[in-house]
This record gives structure tokens, C-alpha cells and sequence, in this order.
């Protein structure tokens, strides 16, 4: 499959404006870990694995190629991409990765695309919550710029995109509502037809036009880079004629609030908690507030009722809960699943009426600021590597030189030695 | 069996031409004899002294997990030797990523791939979907579990059988590929009076015998180097801390001291891996980092060149997945030791090895 592949690559390399040397290229293969245990039903093969190509001595990939699953075509790519391209020209800046092309290698779609440079969101999220980059100060400074940069996407994409008349978008929202109920019977006992229709007429309030929508359910991505949008997505044709922009800009939110950093960061709360926090509350929520007001204003939601806001959320929650549900439902996550989102229906529910009624009740969302810093308190600052400390440093080294010759010297040898016995076959 | 591709197969005694009676099969060379249990053959000159299936259960449980793989099913009878704080056997039967390495050996539906240490059947079953698989194991229990399986899930171009992977009862040149993975390491086991070290080379020069020329084998193992090992994380086969990090004697008379039993389970470093290789024939080996481990692998990293090893972990690497002191200590390691020191301080590598050709690595 890579030979082909590479021969594929080499046979183009001149229409893609590739420079390729002689000798063989390297290849890095990423499969999502989920594959495993999730999407059991699923034969190998049928699911995608992305493969980065490199140019020998090269540090980054000069081409991705992802090996599709059964269900997108070559037409689907190329369909795709058609709404892409247009879109990225008039954001300014590659929000899809760029595609060269699509072709079918051993009976599978592969599609070739530009590389984008650094970890996705989740990674980087991840990485500013926990293990030892973690800070205070990278998480808000992290969040700030997610957020920013999803808020723009989608702000760029409703400006860039054809819309038709604004439309009340009540009825699709209880249709949701109401097909979560038949694939989750239990949530009836907090989703009442009622609540239902309650949701359906305050969101009937803001009539919404459609618009070039980003259909990502997650916040992480396949292919690096935050600010890449890997969406190759069948229908995405008839998703941008029927979801309004905002309702794309919330699905990314709730994705952003579920992804396991955020919960680690506000581990005392739930994920809707804390998006509750930021609705009632606003700016008085730790690192969350200020950015997540500017998002609802770029996805064009600022200024509405906290009513009415919650009224969103819920109908997106039900939309994405429906499709989780509906793609898991003969996997060994699905009960687990159902269950994880009964109790946030009930959640949903419970923050509706504290939202209606007295918003301060609802509890504002805190991150533990001394755990998140823990032993690495202050390497934010600029300061932290300021003169004071490289002076430290400077004397640590000259005293450790001077002082104490034979250490440094031995540990020097002892660094080169570990390298040089690593690189020596023939030990055993 | 479901398929009939008799003409591969050999007698494992004489390299005889093989006759097939009803319920056995049979050298015309050297009239040695193999039984056929469950659909099996055993073709395994010392399958009686096999001590038991899937690595945990003995002899005698096997045929009522058998029994209860034809009565219930095999996923039942997956499940029904769970045991608490194992790795999950079912997913590990079924994950797609358990095969995600399978681009690198090029693989097409008139291939012939030949799994040695087949287990559950978690690669030669998926492997099925893509090209003919011979499924080979010495445990007999597995080899009929692997059979029932393909059996109730439809799998057509799949053989299973018992047979010593040091001994394979297949003609020369017949294979495309030949996998081995999590096994290399306890072929020592099997001689326990000869160099454990002699005993992998011969049973990777017998995977090299039944490739075709221009076949592969796919090679999974732990690196006896990892880093978690100078952390003083007990090396997995051995149970031992640091055993792989010594000299073999010093290892050997650790183990002797510690566990009475000598070291016979080898693990290696990654230029050690590739001199093995050599020695065994394979002119050109290419290294892969099998990311998080070579069982379920997410990433297949060229280490190669370490550029890419530290492009991978720049990208990719969780601290969420490093909890307590220990594994921190090995994330910040990966996040910023040297390049170098990185392709030779992961878990896991697999190594695809060309019989002839290839890329040839110092």
C-alpha cells in the first residue's frame, strides 16, 4: 500500500509542486485510538489512518495522506473540497488543508493534503492542564487562543458563505429533543415534551440564516494544527444548507467543554457546569469567561437572554447526542454512552431552570490554581528566565567548571558515552 | 480448515510431501503421522509438552473454553477468561489497531501471510479481510479457538494449525510475509538447555526459509533498552527490574538468584535487533517506534531518523496518558531528551525485515 502510494506521490510530485529527492521517503501511519473498543462493528480497513510523508533529513511532513474509510468517495472528497477551497481563499488563511489530490490505491480512497504545523487543540490543551508544561498561565493563555481562533473561523465562514432568508430554527431543534427521547428513553423524566417546547419557542425567537458550517464534533483533530479543519464529510453539501452558522460555532463549543482537559482543569464540576458558569456569570469564571463571551459574539449569539442562549445549547447538545448515540449504537461504548448523556439531560435540564430563574445560583466554576501550578509556578512569567536567573545559572555553571572540574567533565563524558553505546550494536 | 491450500504445507520431521487421511495427515516420505483435533492439525513434533493457551490457562481448561467457543460463541468465551486487571482480551481480539502496521508490509488479496504466535487471532483474523492468512500456534487450543473463530465470523482464506515456529510445516519460499509479534522474545523458552539468543535467530531464520524472495517479515517486540526500565519499571517477560538493562551474565545470574530460573526470555536493543536480523539473513531492516505499544499501536514511528521520533512526540505526545511520578518522569524524558537518545528509549519497536533488498541500515 505505501509503494504505491509513493509511486503515486513521485508519479505527481510536478503538478503538486513537490521537490523529491532519489532516495525513499519516510512515512509516519496514525490511526485514531478510538478505533479500538468504540467502533467495534467496523472491519480494519474500513477506517481511516492517516499517513505522513517525509522527505529524508526533513523534520516536519511535506504531504499527509489519509487512507479513507468506506464511506467517503472520491466524488465526496473532491465535493468537499469544492466548498473548501472558495472558503479558505476568503478567510485569507488554510482553514482545510489544502487537497492535491484523490485517487484510489488497493481498493481504497486516499486523499493527499497539505501538512499543517503543531499539535492539535486537544494536545495542547492537554498539555497546559497536565504533566509538567502544565500552568495557570498556559491554560488561560491556551484557551484564549483556541477559542479566538475557532471564533474566527466561524465568524470568517458565516461572513464568506451564501445564506438564504433567516429562518426559525424551533422546529429542527424539537425534532432533536425528540429523537434523543427515542434513541434515550429514559431522559423523559427530565426532557418533557413541555421543556421541549419551550426550547423550540425561544429559540423560534432569534431566526437564524444558514451557513457554511464547520461539522467537526470534536475538538481534537486528526491531522495537527489548531487552526486545520480536517472535514471531509459526505453530506456536507446539505448540513451547510441546514445548519444555521451559530448552531456550527456551538457544536464546536460543546466540544471544547467536553474534551477530557477542561474537565481535568474544573475537575469539581460538570463540563455543562462550567459552560453554565460562563453563561450566567460571564467574566467572573476563571479562564473561561472572558474567552467564551468573545466567542458568543463571533458566532453571533451576543446579546441574547441567558434563557435563550440555553435554549441553543440545549438543542445542540440533543443534535450531537443523536448522532453520538445513532454512530455508537452497536459498539461496546454505546451503554456507557447513554448513560453519559442521561445524566447530562438531566444536567441540562436543572441548568435551564437556575439559568430562568435565579442565575446566581448557578455555581461558578473555579480551577485550582496551586495544582495547576504546582512545582512550576511562575515559568510564565516573562520574568522567570529573566537576568536574575540566567545570572543563577551562569555562576551555577562556573562554579560547577571550576569548582568541581571532575564532575562536570564526568558527566559530559558519561552524556557522550550513553550516546555512543546506544548507537554501538554487538553488546549482548 | 476452511481453505484448501494443501500444496504449502510440508512434513515438519522430513520436509516430506504431506497426505491427508481422515482425521490426520500423514509424511509419504517418513509415514510420520499428525492428528487433526477440532479441524486442527498438529503438525507440532512436540505439541504434548505445550503447557497451555492464550498465556494463562492450563491444558485442561482448554477444551471446555473450546466447548464453550462452539457453544456460545468465541467473543463468550473470550470474555469468560477475563480476569481482573488484565488487558481487555476481547478488544485486543478485535481492535482495528492491533493490525495498523499492515501498509507496511504491502499486502494483496492473492498474499499469503503467515502469523506465527497467533493467540486469539487478533491479527490473523483481521488480516483475513485483506489477503490468505495460515494462523500457527502451539497451543493447540488456540489454533482450534482461532478456527472457530474465523469459522463463526464468516472467514474464508484463513488456515489454522499447530506447529513450532522454529520447525514451520511449510515448503520454502511459500509466504509473502510472516509475522511475529510478542513472540520473539519467548522462543528461548522453548530449548531451555541452548542460548536463548541461538534459539531466536533460528527461529527467524526459519521465517526467513518460507518467504518468498521478495517477502517480509513483520517483527513486534519490546526494546530491552526502554526507558521506564532505568526508572526501575520491572521488565514485563522476566518480572525482574533492570534485568534487561544488564549484561547477559550479570542478567542470567540475577535471574537465577531471584527467581531460580535462568534468563531465557530476550529482549534487545535496537542496533542489537538489527545485528540479530542481519545474522539471520534479513539484508535490509527498517525500525519502527510502535506508539503506545506494539499491541494496539496508534502510531507507527520510523525511528530511523530521530527528527521524525521527535516531530511524533512534538505533535502528539499526551501527558494525560503518564500518570504518578514514574511516567511523568518518562513524558518529560520524550518531550525533551535528545533526539537521539529517543529512538532508543521507547517500548516497542517492529521491525519490517526484507528477505532480499530493501533498505540496508548500519
Amino acid at each position: 500500500m505505501l509503494e504505491p502510494m509513493e509511486r503515486h506521490i513521485r508519479g505527481h510530485a510536478a503538478s503538486w509542486g513537490l521537490g523529491l529527492p532519489g532516495q525513499r521517503l519516510r512515512a509516519v501511519l496514525r490511526s485514531n485510538p478510538e478505533n479500538d473498543g468504540i467502533v467495534r462493528e467496523f472491519a480494519a480497513g474500513q477506517i481511516g489512518t492517516i499517513v505522513f510523508w517525509f522527505r529524508p533529513g526533513e523534520r516536519k511532513p511535506f504531504l499527509v495522506a489519509k487512507i479513507l474509510g468506506a464511506a467517503l468517495t472520491e466524488a465526496a472528497v473532491m465535493q468537499c473540497w469544492e466548498l473548501q477551497r472558495p472558503a479558505n481563499s476568503a478567510l485569507g488563511y488554510a482553514l482545510f488543508p489544502a487537497i492535491h489530490g484523490v485517487t484510489q490505491i488497493a481498493g481504497a480512497t486516499v486523499v493527499f493534503m497539505e501538512p499543517v504545523e503543531g499539535p492539535n487543540n486537544e494536545v495542547q490543551l492537554a498539555r497546559a492542564v497536565a504533566g509538567p508544561e502544565r500552568s495557570f498561565d498556559a491554560l488561560c493563555r491556551v484557551v484564549a487562543q483556541q477559542l479566538r481562533e475557532l471564533g474566527g473561523a466561524v465568524r470568517g465562514l458565516q461572513a464568506a458563505g451564501t445564506s438564504g432568508e433567516a429562518v426559525k430554527w424551533g422546529s429542527a431543534a424539537a425534532a432533536a429533543a425528540r429523537r434523543f427521547l427515542d434513541l434515550c428513553p429514559a431522559a423523559a423524566a427530565s426532557v418533557t415534551g413541555e421543556r421541549i417546547a419551550r426550547m423550540a419557542e425561544l429559540i423560534d425567537t432569534v431566526p437564524l440564516r444558514a451557513h457554511f458550517v464547520l461539522s467537526e464534533d470534536h475538538m481534537a483533530n486528526y491531522l495537527p494544527g489548531p487552526r486545520a479543519v480536517d472535514q471531509l464529510v459526505p453530506n456536507i453539501r446539505a448540513l451547510c444548507a441546514q445548519w444555521p452558522g451559530p448552531v456550527s460555532g456551538l457544536r464546536l463549543l460543546l466540544g471544547f467543554f467536553r474534551a477530557s482537559p477542561i474537565r481535568g482543569a474544573y475537575e469539581t464540576f460538570s463540563w455543562l457546569e462550567a459552560l453554565a458558569g460562563c453563561v450566567a456569570h460571564g467574566d467572573r469564571v476563571e479562564v473561561l469567561g472572558p474567552p467564551v463571551r468573545r466567542y458568543f459574539e463571533d458566532i453571533g449569539l451576543a446579546g441574547l437572554s441567558r434563557e435563550v442562549l440555553w435554549a441553543f445549547v440545549s438543542a445542540v447538545f440533543f443534535m450531537r447526542a443523536c448522532q453520538e448515540l445513532e454512530f455508537y449504537s452497536r459498539s461496546a461504548k454505546a451503554a456507557a454512552l447513554r448513560e453519559e448523556h442521561l445524566a447530562c439531560a438531566a444536567d441540562l435540564e436543572r441548568l435551564a431552570g437556575l439559568l430562568r430563574g435565579d442565575a446566581a445560583q448557578v455555581p461558578i466554576p473555579r480551577v485550582d490554581r496551586e495544582q495547576l501550578d504546582g512545582e512550576f509556578r511562575g515559568r510564565d512569567d516573562p520574568e522567570f528566565f529573566g537576568p536574575p536567573r540566567l545570572a543563577a545559572l551562569a555562576r551555577f555553571q562556573y562554579w560547577a567548571q571550576e569548582r568541581h572540574a571532575g564532575t562536570y567533565r564526568a558527566v559530559r563524558w558519561l552524556y557522550r558515552l550513553a550516546l555512543g553505546v546506544m548507537e554501538r550494536p554487538g553488546r549482548r | 480448515m476452511s481453505t484448501d491450500w494443501f500444496d504449502i504445507y510440508r512434513c515438519p520431521a522430513c520436509a516430506g510431501t504431506l497426505a491427508r487421511d481422515p482425521g490426520r495427515w500423514r509424511c509419504e516420505a517418513c509415514a510420520a503421522e499428525f492428528p487433526v483435533r477440532r479441524g486442527v492439525p498438529i503438525l507440532d513434533l512436540k505439541e504434548s509438552s505445550f503447557p497451555g493457551f492464550l498465556g494463562v490457562m492450563r491444558r485442561r481448561h482448554g477444551e471446555e473454553f473450546l466447548d464453550l467457543a462452539e457453544a456460545q460463541g468465541w467473543e463468550a468465551a473470550l470474555r469468560s477468561i477475563q480476569r481482573p486487571g488484565e488487558p481487555d482480551r476481547l478488544l485486543e481480539a478485535v481492535a482495528p489497531n492491533r493490525v495498523s502496521w499492515r501498509y507496511l508490509i504491502g499486502l494483496e488479496p492473492s498474499s499469503l501471510v503467515v502469523d506465527i504466535g497467533t493467540g486469539s487471532g487478533g491479527v490473523a483474523c483481521q488480516l483475513s479481510a485483506d489477503c490468505r492468512v495460515v494462523a500457527v500456534d502451539r497451543s493447540h487450543v488456540d489454533a482450534a479457538f482461532v478456527a472457530i473463530r474465523a469459522r463463526q465470523s464468516g472467514l474464508q482464506p484463513l488456515n489454522s494449525i499447530v506447529a513450532d515456529g522454529c520447525r514451520l510445516p511449510l515448503r520454502d519460499g511459500v509466504a509473502d510475509a510472516v509475522t511475529l509479534i510478542g513472540v520473539l522474545e519467548w522462543v528461548g523458552t522453548d530449548f531451555p538447555g541452548r542460548d536463548p539468543r541461538e534459539s531466536q535467530l533460528e527461529a527467524l531464520r526459519e521465517a526467513r526459509r518460507v518467504l518468498k524472495p521478495d517477502g517480509r517479515l513483520y517483527l513486534a517486540i519490546e526494546n530491552g533498552r526502554y526507558f521506564g526500565y532505568y526508572l526501575g519499571m520491572p521488565e514485563p517477560h522476566a518480572r525482574l527490574r533492570y534485568v534487561s538493562l544488564m549484561e547477559r551474565e550479570a542478567g542470567e545470574r540475577y535471574s537465577r538468584d531471584a527467581r531460580r530460573e535462568p534468563l531465557l526470555e530476550l529482549t534487545h536493543s535496537l542496533p542489537d535487533y538489527r545485528a540479530l536480523l542481519a545474522e539471520a539473513g534479513f539484508p535490509g531492516v527498517e525500525a519502527y517506534w510502535l506508539h503506545p505499544d506494539y499491541r494496539l499501536p496508534h502510531a507507527v514511528v520510523p525511528v530511523d531518523d530521530p527528527d521524525i521520533a521527535r516531530w511524533y512526540v512534538d505533535q502528539y505526545l499526551d501527558p494525560r496518558w503518564y500518570g504518578g511520578p514514574v511516567h511523568q518522569a518518562m513524558y518529560a524524558f520524550f518531550r525533551y531528551a535528545p533526539a537521539e537518545f529517543l529512538a532508543h528509549s521507547v517500548r516497542d519497536y517492529g521491525f519490517v525485515a526484507h528477505k532480499e533488498g530493501g533498505e540496508i541500515h548500519a
